[in-house]
């Protein structure tokens, strides 16, 4: 199960966002697209090209699927929009890739000083 | 406008991609405030494209296999055909392709650029001439057609004697390649006409040679020094017989009388300071003529080349 996740990292920056972003809940693309703004503090932005070219990846790697969920749009009528779920994979994909993440800040703290992160 | 222009970069997409995405990535650029945000999304389209034609093999499978799957006639009947190979070309072939077009395209701007004073790339004509055709035949009638173009040449001078004159050895004409007669800058400060080809003289039997006396403007002197033409030709033939001292003498007469000759162009037999301004430009032209294969270099071979066609034509009036 591990070497199972593990040969997917180390994932992309823009990867390792949208697996983020679907952690909580079920996204549409423009919804992940302002959750990763929302997450990385305005520092990181996907544009849609780069999102939906990930997700394809995603998809086929069956880390994420798609759901097909009906949403009501700004004038009330009901508009079929494709959302994404993260699989139980893409869930062990990401714990590994934090906790590989996890290794590398400590082996940073320990060499290099790092600024106080401001708490929100 | 800009919309307009995200869509059209949206068709450009693989069709995979495109069918499942193009919708959303509209609705997406529709939803941006302001036309930062716009611009942004666009310049995500230029990326997404690069990306998916060439980090995603996969689309140029989809695509070349969708191109090479039999079409349907239509309704007319008119028969269709494969056009595409499932084969994704290799970025090795593509590339060296490239490199082979560049290649080429440069070497032909540097020789057009480099082909002479027009620039355009001159290529001698070789005509062949009949074996029982001699050179001085061939001089003869082209300095007739030159003459008979030039409207500054006074009328009525005085024909040279034409009586022939018998060289006592037979001399030997080799294969050369000879330059057109040399033709002098008109009186009136037109350039020389200059004609492009080249003449291959096959060998041929030496036949009776016919000497032209210069004319009597020129004095007596002058006519003593510009004798037969045989004499100089002979020397001209032969570059593997020694020339004495005497031999060299006169040549160096003759050759500055040809000078002064040509520098008159009015036959006055004196050289004006208006005359002696073209030296300049004669020299410049000829050496230009002498140099035969236009590589900025004037041989021996050329030189010798030149100078027989200067003396057959020098002792025409």
């Amino acid at each position: 199960m591990k070497d199972d996740a593990d040969r997917f990292l180390p994932l992309t920056p823009a990867t390792l966002h949208i697996l983020l972003a679907l952690a909580g809940d079920d996204l549409h693309g423009y919804a992940i697209m302002q959750e990763v703004r929302r997450q990385s503090e305005n520092k990181y932005r996907l544009g849609p090209g780069t999102l939906y070219d990930n997700l394809q990846r995603l998809v086929d790697q069956g880390l994420v699927r798609e759901v097909s969920r009906s949403a009501k749009n700004a004038d009330g009528d009901d508009s079929r929009r494709r959302y994404y779920r993260i699989n139980t994979l893409g869930r062990r994909v990401l714990s590994a890739e934090v906790a590989r993440l996890e290794g590398v800040v400590r082996e940073a703290k320990l060499r290099i000083p790092l600024p106080e992160t401001r708490r929100t | 406008m800009l919309r307009l222009f995200y869509r059209c970069l949206l068709r450009l997409h693989p069709s995979r991609f495109r069918q499942r995405y193009q919708a959303e990535m509209l609705w997406i650029f529709d939803q941006q405030d302001g036309a930062v945000g716009r611009v942004a999304v666009v310049g995500d389209g230029f990326v997404s494209l690069a990306r998916q034609w060439l980090f995603r093999p996969v689309n140029w499978q989809d695509t070349l296999a969708a191109a090479a799957a039999p079409v349907a006639r239509s309704v007319e009947g008119i028969p269709s055909f494969y056009t595409f190979e499932a084969v994704r070309p290799r970025s090795a072939t593509v590339l060296n392709g490239m490199l082979w077009s560049a290649g080429v395209f440069w070497v032909l701007a540097v020789a057009i650029s480099h082909g002479g004073p027009s620039g355009t790339i001159r290529l001698p004509r070789v005509e062949i001439l009949p074996d029982n055709v001699s050179p001085e035949v061939v001089i003869a009638q082209m300095e007739a057609q030159a003459r008979s173009t030039d409207s500054q040449r006074k009328t009525g001078r005085k024909q040279l004697d034409t009586s022939p004159v018998v060289t006592d050895e037979t001399s030997t004409v080799t294969p050369i390649l000879r330059p057109d007669p040399f033709r002098l800058p008109s009186p009136s400060g037109q350039a020389a006409t200059r004609t492009e080809s080249l003449t291959l003289v096959r060998p041929a039997v030496p036949q009776t040679k016919t000497a032209r006396r210069p004319s009597a403007p020129l004095g007596k002197e002058s006519s003593e020094i510009l004798g037969p033409s045989a004499w100089m030709e002979s020397l001209m033939l032969d570059p593997s017989r020694p020339l004495s001292e005497e031999q060299r003498i006169e040549f160096a007469k003759r050759r500055a009388l040809l000078l002064i000759r040509v520098l008159d162009s009015d036959d006055d037999g004196a050289i004006s300071r208006e005359e002696s301004g073209r030296a300049t430009e004669l020299y410049d032209d000829l050496f230009d003529r002498t140099d035969l294969n236009h590589d900025g270099v004037v041989t021996r071979e050329e030189l010798r080349i030149a100078l027989q066609a200067i003396l057959s034509s020098a002792l025409d009036p």
